[in-house]
């Protein structure tokens, strides 16, 4: 080894640890622009059923064995469903989603984010859940007040009373 | 461009040897780095892990209360498992740019290469779960961005993201399945590192002492200077304007919200296709591997020993004699001949015209050495000849011939058996040098580190005791030291002058042709 070797090693060590030490925690990062909030819009809406279910018939229960004996049939498969999301009167979302499953019989789900400065700010979200029938929709005006940094999530919950933004 | 990569980390390594020696030396000695990182995280990890409370509630308090009442241990090792975390990052990239950059990712190099790419997985999954333990606003970005991640290919019934998004959605479960995960991932790791070493034989999986030390007192040091900390807690319903990123762990985050979850899978499968494929697209050149021969070999296994890339196996005969004999993997050789060195039967004194060994390499065996040898050999004139055995990526040993000095130079140091320093002792030489290539720079891992245990009488085949130590020498000079080999040429010489001369023999088999 060359001389002062020892002097050689604590000077790579000191460096390398100084750089491993440095990247650990620097330079920040911000996962939120200066004075702006955060929207998620995570929906998640079951789509009109494509086909209606249909009541069977007696004669139709008994021919079934005892465990299958639903007194309903549902067809399989749901309509896309369409989220819309305005903000201050734009159009901040607008998606379809597809329903999810093989089958395509599960719950269409929409997310998105978005960043909106601060302050008050008017929300209206539309969900259509069945693209036949486009006058079958469910919807939800607020004005909310976010401060910077607020998460704003506008989701939808039938047993908390349908579209919430929270 | 990966023969200039080669050439700057050659560069650095040889700048590194000067401060650290080559034992010592970091830069060549990544992988086992890696292993060494890996225990320090095992070791610290237990006992986080006694101490976490695996609760939405007391997550946070836990490893908070670590930092604040038992900064001088908990802390101290909740740092410690930080910085060593980032440290297993930085070598494993390291670790495989040098590898690629020295061409070691083909041919017999194929299944270590391949074999480590998943585990560039599962060290950065294991780090990022690792942070969605400590329950703080970095862990709420980060299980966010990876949920959104993972949402983005549209898998699942139920987008990942809900897990995350809005208060009260999460529950004490789920640490279970954190826990579960960053556990269970850096085990997964650890069964990958030990398939990714498997046809490597000898490997080293931790460094030497000085270089462990130094790496260990590194740590501390850094956390002893600035200790990790959590950020605030999670809330669900508000974002830190600005956060302390790890960059080494958590770069994948800031990196897809620039650009798009979409983009980043695109990276990441993109990459690791190409390493993947990497051996197919750039295989080099064929290689021609060692050959068994029957008669020859007598199944004493010291060819399996000492081949770097478990290439060798001892099979039972099937030709009816007793007894097993060896047989090679020819997909696994890297023609190295490091065999054919090891091989009782690579021994020159043999009588016959032909000398056919027990294992050896088609298109440089062990016959045409000696052919080689006793060529140079009967060509010496002088008072003090030499014969240098050379090592073909090392220093050019031909440049240093003269009608005094012989040179030979073979495809690997360790494919020179010992009995052909005391051949060429013995027809004429007064001394020979052995110009292996320096220590780390092997193309085929062991050749130096072999072939001088086998002089210094450490490991078979050995150089026989009879043999005058004080006209033998050897040394590490890699490409470019030519005038390093020359000066310690010059050095023998001049020792060799306090010698008395031995009888000058013509070479056996000559006398025997002619």
């Amino acid at each position: 080894m060359a001389r002062f070797a020892i002097v050689r090693q604590v000077v790579a060590y000191a460096v390398f640890g100084a750089v491993l030490v440095y990247l650990s925690h620097a330079p920040a990062w911000h996962p939120i622009p200066p004075g702006a909030a955060l929207v998620q819009v995570s929906v998640a809406y079951p789509g009109a059923r494509l086909q209606p279910c249909r009541k069977l018939a007696p004669a139709e229960l008994a021919q079934r064995a005892p465990n299958m004996r639903a007194a309903e049939e549902c067809p399989r498969g749901r309509s896309p469903v369409r989220v819309v999301v305005e903000i201050d009167g734009g159009v901040a979302v607008d998606e379809f989603a597809e329903p999810s499953g093989l089958a395509g019989d599960g719950a269409s789900n929409v997310y998105r984010r978005l960043f909106v400065a601060a302050g008050e700010h008017r929300v209206r979200v539309r969900i259509y859940d069945d693209l036949r029938a486009l006058d079958r929709v469910v919807e939800h005006s607020e004005t909310v007040r976010l401060e910077p940094g607020q998460v704003l999530v506008v989701g939808y919950s039938t047993a908390r009373g349908g579209i919430l933004l929270s | 461009m990966r023969e200039a990569l080669d050439r700057a980390f050659v560069r650095l390594e040889r700048g590194f040897d000067r401060g650290f020696g080559a034992r010592a030396n970091p830069l060549r000695h990544l992988g086992a780095l890696g292993f060494l990182f890996f225990w320090i995280l095992a070791a610290s990890g237990i006992y986080l892990f006694i101490r976490f409370d695996t609760s939405v509630a007391g997550a946070y308090e836990s490893i908070g209360r670590l930092s604040r009442e038992e900064w001088w241990f908990g802390g101290l090792l909740r740092s410690l498992h930080r910085y060593a975390a980032d440290g297993f990052v930085v070598v494993s990239l390291l670790h495989l740019l040098r590898e690629f950059a020295a061409g070691r990712f083909r041919r017999f190099r194929t299944f270590s290469w391949i074999s480590g790419v998943p585990l560039l997985w599962l060290l950065y999954a294991s780090g990022i779960v690792g942070y969605w333990l400590v329950w703080d606003a970095r862990a709420q970005v980060s299980a966010l961005a990876v949920a959104e991640w993972f949402d983005a290919l549209g898998f699942g019934t139920e987008p990942m993201v809900r897990n995350f998004a809005g208060a009260g959605n999460v529950v004490d479960r789920l640490f279970s399945l954190f826990v579960f995960l960053h556990i269970g991932l850096p085990l997964a790791l650890l069964a990958g590192m030990w398939v990714h070493v498997q046809r490597v034989g000898m490997p080293k999986s931790l460094p030497a002492r000085p270089l462990a030390a130094g790496t260990l007192v590194m740590l501390l040091a850094g956390a002893l200077w600035r200790p990790a900390l959590s950020e605030v807690p999670w809330t669900p319903l508000h974002l830190p304007g600005s956060l302390e990123m790890d960059w080494f762990v958590l770069f994948a985050h800031p990196l897809m919200y620039a650009t798009s979850p979409a983009f980043l899978w695109v990276l990441a499968l993109g990459g690791t296709a190409v390493l993947v494929a990497l051996p197919w697209l750039a295989p080099g050149p064929a290689l021609i591997a060692a050959r068994v021969d029957p008669r020859n070999c007598n199944g004493c296994g010291r060819c399996v020993d000492d081949c770097p890339f478990q290439a060798v196996l001892i099979v039972a005969r099937n030709d009816g004699a007793p007894g097993r004999l060896a047989e090679v993997m020819p997909e696994r050789c890297a023609a190295c001949g490091i065999c054919a060195g090891a091989c009782p039967s690579s021994t020159p004194f043999r009588g016959g015209s032909d000398l056919a060994t027990g294992i050896d390499l088609p298109d440089a065996s062990i016959q045409a050495s000696r052919a080689r040898l006793e060529t140079e050999l009967a060509r010496l004139a002088g008072e003090e000849p030499i014969v240098i055995f050379g090592c073909d990526a090392g220093a050019r040993v031909r440049e240093l011939a003269d009608p005094a000095t012989a040179t030979i130079s073979l495809r690997c140091i360790a494919l020179l058996p010992p009995s052909f320093v005391e051949y060429a002792l013995r027809s004429g030489a007064q001394g020979v040098l052995i110009a292996g290539c320096r220590e780390g720079e092997c193309l085929y891992r062991l050749g130096p580190e072999l072939g001088a245990q086998r002089i210094a009488g450490e490991r078979e085949p050995h150089l026989r005791a009879s043999v005058t130590r004080e006209r033998v020498r050897w040394g590490g000079f890699g490409a470019g030291d030519e005038e390093q080999a020359r000066a310690a040429l010059e050095t023998l010489r001049r020792d060799l002058g306090r010698l008395a001369p031995v009888h000058r023999a013509p070479p056996k088999r000559r006398l025997r042709d002619g």
